[in-house]
């Protein structure tokens, strides 16, 4: 991480950019991108000398019919970029592990988590649940407490 | 499964290939939990290190979405329990800067005292289990009765001596006493009094150099690659410390270093991590000393939180480094996702770099070094 | 049952039939409840209680920290606790030289098949304890639907001795060796 280095210049690769409220919300610019840019936008941030600080996914099938992933950048002078992606469900996005070896983790653990797979992943298998596991945990519909045997509490 | 079947097709090798697969773990003498190497090495040298986690996870952010933000505080500390105060504390404050729940002065200042006591407790054992994997057990006995102290200092005042629920949204369960105050005061003055014999036991003994310095070495390049955060970063040379680079909880008041190294060795490491002792030491008494009156509980009893709907960040500084709540709110009091961005996952994530070309005694050390915690890596 | 209307699963059976023949086992068992077939060969009388004396003065753990329990148990080892005084001191990191499986924190699905392997290469006499919430019932962790872990160390092996906290002191610890002595010295081999 260093310093004092600028911002990337995202223009073109984002859709949206907005101040993000770091007071209300920890993020001070939040970004929504398409899949197919967010190798470019992690390059760039990685130009700049800001580090992948996190990645997951959500599952927004409910309101937003579609998965979405996040990904944090910052550097060691706190400068906090959200980016936001969407990806209809079953979707591929590419993988940011040439960019980011951090990546490699993450990405899996997404896709052990949400089903969601990454074009250009080295090593994609799970990581977190058995191997053998035929489910995706995190997922809205799986292992809800109503759907336990005995109708839950 | 029959004989002639292989159990991972992808580890069978031509004949005449010398390189051999040893598996380290999940059961295994050191101290990490329930870690798992696997290892493909040529003689005593490792060709790949795979780490193959999962044996600890226990599903914290399915039950996260699945309950309430208050009933998620007891999950927070079993995350890493090593710095169970640190993480609680941090969860609640998370809550709060999302909400705009203000606490109390005096709680602001118990919170810094009982998080950086926490800090201590935790490097206190990491020193000792990290000697125990080198092969010397004495420093374990020693640091575990520093640690006891703390241990005892905490439950007096929390209930509990490992996994905490002390912190409540907006304030604190119960408030410190003179006790408190007066056992913290003599458990610093213990502990640096401790220090120069922990130095001369460990630190200038040769074998401890030979086995640690210029071993596991992990660059800044290398860290800014996997994320690597906390005193692994810090031996690397780069200072970036939460408390100092996005000022919460009250820790802008108090005038600490942030220990740096730059040989990002063990040894190096290990000296970080010494030197952050001291510092949490340095905090506790400007705490102390600062301590205003008033009440810890929090002012209003929220019984129903009313989250904004959005995304939330929060990050605070563990002990193993950055640990960031991701919140999801739905606007009602059931989080829509949290994701718990650990430390140790990035943490060990770089060791299949680091590991690569080194022996595997320097495994040991290595991995003990970048002091992890398996339940925070699978959570 | 179980608090969320599960049947509780049968695992240790509360009947031995053998040949044809079925006697209660349990607490309130006695040796001549134990079918002919299956009755010790040779019986020591005084030797057999000694053997029992030291097998339960020298209870040699096997290093099975899993999650924060672990850090009890270690705490139980070290000097303010100190397990050495119960003979207990001795952590073995092989199976093979083991006699008691502390399972200290919650056990996951995929840590399962690597218990039964331990469990297996334990020679016998083997107990096993159960320390902490999660290998009783699953503690913290229990919810209905709980996707990840095994909700009590029974179901992969036969418990000896419950000790309930989260995590529990190690003075609770220390309490649930001393029970698995008196266990032992009571004239139970032990399961396998």
């Amino acid at each position: 991480m260093t310093g004092t280095s600028a911002p990337p210049n995202l223009r073109g690769l984002v859709s949206e950019s907005a101040g993000g409220d770091y007071g209300a919300t920890g993020f001070h610019q939040r970004h929504t991108a398409e899949p197919g840019h967010i190798v470019e936008i992690a390059k760039r941030f990685r130009e700049s000398g800001y580090v992948l600080e996190m990645m997951t996914c959500e599952d927004r099938r409910e309101d937003l019919d579609a998965m979405r992933l996040v990904y944090t950048f910052n550097r060691a002078v706190a400068d906090r970029h959200v980016v936001f992606v969407t990806l209809p469900f079953g979707g591929e996005a590419p993988s940011i592990t040439g960019e980011f070896p951090s990546g490699d983790w993450f990405e899996r653990e997404v896709f052990d988590m949400y089903g969601v797979r990454f074009g250009g992943h080295p090593n994609l298998k799970r990581i977190l649940l058995p191997d053998d596991a035929d489910f995706h945990a995190l997922l809205k519909d799986f292992g809800r407490i109503e759907d336990a045997e005995g109708g839950g509490e | 499964m029959n004989a002639s079947q292989s159990i991972m097709p992808e580890l069978e090798r031509a004949p005449g290939d010398e390189r051999y697969y040893l598996n380290m773990g999940p059961q295994h003498p050191s101290m990490h939990g329930v870690l798992r190497l696997l290892l493909t090495m040529r003689g005593e040298r490792i060709i790949k290190c795979e780490p193959i986690i999962g044996y600890a996870h226990r599903a914290h952010e399915k039950m996260a979405e699945n309950r309430a933000y208050i009933q998620f505080l007891p999950n927070t500390s079993r995350v890493d329990y090593l710095s169970g105060m640190i993480y609680n504390i941090g969860y609640c404050q998370a809550i709060e800067k999302m909400c705009g729940i203000e606490v109390p002065e005096r709680a602001v200042v118990v919170r810094v005292i009982v998080n950086e006591l926490n800090r201590i407790q935790s490097h206190l054992l990491w020193f000792g289990t990290f000697l125990l994997d080198l092969g010397g057990i004495t420093p374990f006995l020693y640091c575990f009765d520093d640690r006891e102290e703390i241990l005892s200092i905490l439950d007096r005042v929390t209930g509990s001596r490992l996994t905490y629920s002390y912190g409540r949204f907006g304030g604190l369960t119960r408030d410190i006493d003179e006790t408190f105050t007066e056992q913290s005061t003599a458990f610093i003055a213990r502990l640096r009094s401790r220090f120069p014999m922990y130095t001369a036991l460990v630190h200038d003994n040769i074998i401890f150099m030979e086995r640690c310095k210029g071993v596991g070495v992990m660059t800044p390049e290398v860290c800014a690659q996997y994320g690597v955060t906390g005193p692994c970063l810090r031996a690397s040379g780069v200072g970036y410390d939460v408390r100092r680079a996005e000022p919460y909880g009250g820790y802008e008041r108090y005038d600490f270093e942030i220990p740096t190294r730059t040989a990002g060795d063990c040894l190096a490491r290990f000296e970080v991590r010494m030197d952050e002792m001291e510092q949490s030491c340095r905090i506790i008494e400007q705490a102390l000393a600062d301590l205003p009156d008033g009440d810890v509980r929090p002012k209003k009893l929220v019984k129903k939180l009313k989250p904004p709907v959005g995304e939330h960040y929060f990050a605070v500084e563990a002990a193993r480094g950055h640990f960031g709540m991701y919140i999801l709110s739905d606007g009602s009091d059931t989080p829509a996702k949290i994701k718990l961005r650990t430390p140790s996952f990035s943490n060990l994530a770089a060791m299949e770099r680091v590991l690569e070309g080194t022996m595997v005694a320097d495994t040991i050390a290595t991995t003990g070094s970048i002091d992890i915690v398996l339940p925070e890596i699978d959570r | 049952m179980n608090r969320d209307n599960r049947p509780a699963p049968a695992l240790v059976p509360a009947r031995l039939t053998v040949g044809g023949e079925t006697t209660p086992v349990g607490p309130d068992s006695t040796d001549q409840d134990i079918p002919f077939e299956v009755r010790p060969y040779v019986r020591l009388a005084v030797l057999d209680d000694l053997l029992n004396a030291a097998r339960a003065n020298s209870l040699w753990p096997l290093t099975f920290g899993l999650a924060c329990c672990a850090i009890e148990m270690m705490a139980a080892g070290a000097s303010k606790y100190d397990l050495d005084r119960f003979g207990a001191g001795i952590f073995r990191p092989s199976a093979r030289q083991a006699d008691v499986m502390i399972f200290a924190g919650t056990i996951s699905r995929k840590m399962g098949p690597v218990i039964k392997q331990l469990w297996d290469q334990m020679p016998n006499p083997k107990w096993a304890i159960a320390m902490g919430g999660c290998t009783i019932d699953g503690g913290p962790f229990k919810y209905p639907n709980q996707y990840a872990i095994y909700e009590g160390a029974d179901h992969l092996v036969p418990v000896d001795v419950y000790i309930p906290g989260c995590p529990p002191r190690p003075e609770a610890l220390i309490n649930g060796i001393l029970e698995l002595q008196k266990k032992i010295k009571g004239g139970r081999k032990g399961r396998s």
